[in-house]
């Protein structure tokens, strides 16, 4: 996949270079939130509550990103010196007895003073409850035992969490110049890239900015975030929260069905499975998605995201199967005609679900040998000797059997590329 | 700790602080929904029954697991509530079998009666059950897990409470699944407590069908302790072998003697019926219990007289007839109601059947002299040996306020063939009668008639005696035999030649009187008919003849008494045995009561026991007492949960124990002391360890259902 070419005003704030070590003096006198809205939190509220009670526990957490948005990875790559500073400086000013970098295996950085915990990368993790217990037995688990109730911190002592973006905007804020950024990835059709955003900036400018227009919803926050309608853009500015992680841009030749389709499968995969919600929830979505995208869905299915979604949304136990069930209900409600369009009309609009694409006939490669004509049980296929053939779209069952036939591999799935001819012409001179 | 006042569906409540809302509300009557929630375990929250709705809190909260608060503002019936809870249920169930009826828990499920309590909510899901196969190959434990709805309660219980882990959570084909941590239960460390079983609120988890069924009608203290509940005096079992594995032996011995005055005795010889229930079994042998007792009372420090009851003079008079284990239990405990007791026994030391039945290399005398003297110490008794009392009713109007028919079963019986009054022909009774007194004889080649436990005492005392070539001739097939499985094992090892599946024809004469042999032939089979009438089906051409110059028959004995009822003065059964209606032990005449062997014919030691402590709380209220003979002899135990893992555990063998080898035992019976020597420190260590302690599953909560928490709060 392509770099994207982002010409316009992009901050550089988190991305700016290394500038040398931070003192903890430094990390207490500034002021640095996460989140956003009515989760937002004051880190450095949060790190002088600890430092004060004392006897604390921080926790680093690279391992709770978005598949599509591994920003922990991208920083511990790119900002290795920053994160490392912005820990020991952090570190030291919590005066905390305890120190845990939770992080997934291709992550290599290992931070001095903390024990590191290497797992697989899953949303959640950004349960803390879960961070905590994944610690303690490595057993990936959103429902906590009391005695790890997360209220009261890691066995009841202060805790501070934080994640790399976190370090980084910490470790900027002590510098000069700092505003408040966010990292994200941007994924326009056949390109992804890291961006950096001032907070504020409306979902449409960030749009613009990365050179594109809004031609179906928008994917924001990945699988923990939830599909934005095209004339919904300016409801939604940069923000601290996950759902800023991860902006999707989709176009024409991207099939809504088959995304929504295989996000359900990744919400399967991620689940923890311990909360009946969540991991029926995502089985139900998984198997609907999968059928809309297989052309087998019927209208109750999509109801019954808008049935079952809003309640898991509630009651979920913990922020991953919540979020999940809203991204699944947007969908729904944000892409339903091409959605429906895959189990009504039997067609998959962009062209991308397998289960549309009829074979065509590659006018380049075909001899005209008629072997394919001959296992045709449907007789999709005209031609006769040395002329190409034609498979008409309308009758074939796209069973598989003319190029199972076909020595020359002439016969393939239409990706839109293909042109064939409209009546027999002769081989050679298509 | 202090208190804080919230407000539940309208209802002002103050719960202590800490207290989570579900406890809270089920505290004071009010109900919700849970599931993966249990009295026993930390709450995860993950069934999302029990949510409730919060004023001022968008969304719901998770009752289980948030505490109350001051202030809070509760409503649990809430309409949001109440639909996550209906998608919960409707999810849950979409895993589970559809058919509720064809599962052993029905009527007994939580899931099930959660489902009627939340209702239907016609919802269309598609169903989602789990392929696993019933698992039936682990002992005591069986697996149904496509009926598992991933509660984790299971898991909890083995993780948390008991310590050991042997189940967990793992993704099976993307699936989370309750699995075995190892190739089965036994190599996954399983300690066979059966705690899983009890937490399961679905038919999941559960004992295997026969296990279960030996539930049917019983207690949990009952069905779940099955060697307390086999033990005719109900011992206390897993009690005394946990102080045992505690080092606490004498508290051990105090807890046997809660329920029994010859706890040593009894180490020896008895029958332990509580064995034959050991759920142990399940995985390879039963429980030692019988040689942990013996060694627990062998290092008892009396310390329990410390705690022993003693009531006060009543000035009633009580007489017992029969100076045996049946008979000095009943004088023991009605001495220490306060009661003048007087004992008569025919013979010329007390014991019955323990000195003249059971052979004094099995059950060392002074051992049985000691527990006698302390018995006779109890309160006011006195004793009249070699007196034999013709008639029981009589002695009421000697002045007796009661009287306790205990005879036992002196008189051994010969069978009806011929042959059977020839010299040499003995019978069981007598002859370990006079074996005791010194004074038996065989000849060189014995034939003893029965499979008892009686007829292998006759067959040692006669090897021991000198002779040469011992057969045992039985219509049972070795392992219907009645005679235990070690007994048998000990006179095997000595020699003795086993005849099963026979029936016995004559007893042959040499020509002069004496006898030559017995013929026996094979049998297919035989049962006995309502009148005690046998009935054999017999092998053609199968007759033998086994030599012999003396001929022993251990074929039942019975009391000692006149044939004639007038005689004895009671109303008799038609076997000679003394009639009694109920578990008192009551007789024809009022005041006279009977028990043990001349009552059931003749049975075990324990048995007499435990009938006689019936029989003395009867006969204490009786004579105008509370009949209460309870006593709490041991120290309080704390019964942890935590029982953590034992490597192996599953195949941990039985202790056996220490046993005078064949040829010592037989030419120094006399001096080396019993024959079975019982177990050390080591062993008994080793084998206390072995033990289930199914009696932890009591401690766990029992399950309850909607309808018990709307009782329990009109109560409230």
């Amino acid at each position: 996949m392509k770099m994207m070419d982002m010409t316009a005003s992009q901050a550089q704030v988190l991305t700016a270079p290394y500038a040398g070590e931070i003192t903890a003096q430094q990390v207490l006198d500034i002021s640095v939130s996460f989140g956003a809205g009515a989760d937002a939190a004051s880190f450095t509220d949060i790190l002088r509550d600890v430092r004060q009670r004392g006897d604390g526990v921080v926790i680093v957490n690279m391992a709770s990103d978005d598949k599509d948005a591994p920003v922990s990875a991208f920083l511990a790559q790119t900002q290795p010196e920053k994160l490392k500073a912005a820990f020991a400086a952090v570190l030291e000013a919590s005066g905390a007895s305890e120190a845990y970098l939770v992080k997934t295996k291709d992550i290599d950085l290992e931070l001095d003073g903390a024990k590191s915990v290497v797992t697989d990368r899953s949303l959640v993790l950004r349960e803390e409850s879960a961070l905590c217990h994944i610690i303690k037995t490595g057993e990936l688990r959103s429902a906590p035992l009391e005695k790890e109730f997360i209220s009261e911190g890691m066995d009841g002592r202060p805790t501070l969490i934080a994640d790399a973006q976190t370090l980084v905007r910490v470790y900027a804020a002590a510098g000069d110049n700092y505003r408040e950024t966010r990292l994200m990835m941007v994924r326009v059709p056949g390109a992804m890239q890291f961006a950096e955003f001032l907070t504020g900036t409306p979902l449409s400018k960030v749009i613009e900015e990365c050179g594109q227009k809004a031609e179906k919803s928008i994917l924001l926050g990945g699988l923990s975030g939830l599909f934005v309608d095209k004339g919904d853009l300016d409801s939604f500015k940069v923000d601290l929260s996950g759902k800023w992680d991860f902006v999707g841009v989709y176009g024409a030749k991207d099939c809504m069905a088959s995304l929504t389709a295989s996000l359900a499968d990744r919400a399967r995969e991620e689940t923890c499975q311990k909360c009946v919600l969540c991991r029926e929830g995502t089985w139900h979505f998984s198997n609907i998605f999968g059928q809309v995208a297989a052309g087998k869905a019927k209208k109750e299915d999509l109801a019954m995201v808008g049935d079952i979604g809003p309640l898991i949304h509630i009651g979920a136990f913990c922020s991953f199967g919540q979020q999940m069930a809203q991204l699944f209900v947007s969908s729904v409600e944000t892409n339903r005609d091409e959605l429906e369009a895959h189990f009504i009309r039997k067609k998959c609009p962009a062209g991308v679900c397998a289960a549309f694409s009829k074979p065509v006939i590659d006018p380049s490669k075909c001899t005209g040998c008629t072997d394919c004509l001959d296992v045709c049980d449907e007789d999709a296929i005209t031609g006769k000797k040395k002329f190409i053939h034609m498979i008409d779209p309308d009758m074939c069952e796209n069973c598989g059997k003319c190029a199972e036939a076909c020595e020359e591999g002439a016969i393939v799935p239409q990706d839109g590329t293909i042109r064939v001819p409209k009546k027999l012409v002769r081989v050679g001179k298509f | 700790m202090a208190n804080v006042n919230l407000i539940i569906d309208g209802k002002q409540i103050s719960a202590p602080e800490g207290q989570t809302i579900l406890n809270a509300a089920l505290d004071n009557g009010i109900y919700i929904p849970h599931l993966c929630s249990h009295e026993n375990l930390h709450p995860t929250g993950s069934c999302r029954m029990c949510v409730v709705e919060q004023q001022g809190v968008e969304g719901v909260v998770t009752s289980c697991i948030t505490k109350v608060q001051e202030g809070m503002v509760i409503n649990t019936k809430g309409e949001t509530a109440e639909a996550i809870r209906k998608l919960s249920c409707d999810f849950m169930f979409k895993t589970h079998p559809a058919e509720c009826t064809g599962c052993p828990k029905f009527g007994k499920c939580q899931l099930q009666s959660l489902s009627q309590y939340v209702g239907d909510t016609g919802r269309k899901l598609k169903a989602n059950t789990i392929s696993v196969k019933a698992d039936e190959t682990n002992p005591i434990i069986l697996h149904e897990m496509y009926r598992c709805i991933l509660c984790g309660r299971c898991v909890r219980v083995c993780e948390e409470v008991r310590g050991v882990g042997a189940i967990k959570f793992e993704k099976v084909d993307g699936r989370e699944r309750v699995v075995i941590d190892g190739d089965s239960l036994k190599d996954a460390n399983c300690r066979f407590c059966t705690a899983c079983v009890e937490v399961c609120p679905t038919g999941s988890i559960r004992e295997h069908k026969e296990l279960a069924e030996k539930l049917i009608g019983k207690t949990r203290e009952e069905g779940f302790v099955p060697c307390r509940y086999g033990c005719p005096a109900h011992i206390d079992v897993p009690r005394y072998i946990r102080f045992i594995k505690e080092g606490n032996y004498p508290a051990a011995s105090a807890v046997v003697r809660e329920k029994v005055p010859f706890p040593h005795s009894l180490g020896y010889i008895c029958v332990h019926n509580c064995e034959m229930e050991c759920k142990h079994q399940e995985l390879n042998e039963a429980i030692s219990i019988r040689n942990l007792k013996r060694y627990a009372v062998e290092h008892d420090d009396d310390s329990w007289k410390a705690n022993t009851f003693h009531k006060s003079p009543t000035g009633k008079k009580a007489a017992i007839i029969g100076g045996g284990p049946t008979g000095l239990t009943a004088a023991y405990y009605l001495a220490k109601l306060g009661h003048s007791v007087t004992v008569f026994d025919a013979g010329e030391k007390l014991g019955g059947q323990l000195r003249y039945g059971i052979p004094g290399y099995r059950l060392p005398r002074e051992v049985l002299d000691r527990e006698i003297e302390e018995i006779l110490a109890a309160g006011d008794i006195t004793v009249k040996t070699q007196t034999r009392i013709e008639n029981a009713p009589k002695l009421l109007e000697e002045g007796y306020d009661v009287v306790f028919v205990a005879l036992g079963t002196h008189s051994g019986s010969k069978l009806p063939m011929k042959g059977n009054d020839l010299k040499g022909v003995q019978v069981n009774a007598a002859f370990l009668r006079e074996f005791e007194e010194g004074c038996a004889s065989v000849g060189k080649k014995v034939v003893v008639l029965g499979g008892g436990n009686v007829a292998i005492d006759c067959a040692g005392a006669a090897k021991r005696l000198g002779a040469e070539e011992i057969h045992m001739a039985c219509l049972e097939a070795y392992d219907a035999m009645t005679a235990s499985d070690e007994e048998r094992a000990w006179a095997l090892e000595e020699g003795v030649v086993l005849h099963n599946k026979k029936t016995f024809l004559e007893i042959l004469d040499d020509g002069n009187g004496n006898v030559d042999g017995v013929k026996i032939q094979g049998i297919k089979s035989f049962y006995f008919d309502e009148n005690r009438k046998s009935h054999l089906e017999l092998e053609e051409g199968s007759e033998e003849v086994l030599p012999a110059d003396t001929v022993i028959f251990a074929v039942g004995q019975r009391p000692e008494i006149s044939m004639d009822p007038a005689d004895f003065g009671l109303e008799l059964t038609h076997g000679n045995y003394i009639a009694t209606h109920g578990d008192s032990g009551e007789t024809s005449v009022p005041g006279v009561f009977a028990a043990g062997d001349a009552v059931t014919g003749t049975q075990s030691v324990i048995k007499g026991i435990a009938f006689a402590r019936e029989a003395v709380i009867a006969m204490d209220r009786y004579l105008g007492g509370d009949g209460d003979i309870e006593e709490k002899l041991a120290p309080d135990q704390v019964r942890d949960p935590h029982i953590g893992v034992i490597e192996g555990f599953g195949d941990l063998k039985r202790e056996e124990p220490i046993v005078v080898p064949v040829p010592e035992r037989i030419v120094n019976y006399k001096t080396c002391g019993p024959m079975d020597q019982g177990f050390d420190d080591e062993r008994a260590a080793r084998e206390a360890r072995r033990c289930l302690q199914c009696d932890l599953r009591c401690d766990l909560a029992p399950q309850k259902f909607w309808g018990d928490y709307a009782k329990s709060g009109e109560e409230a």
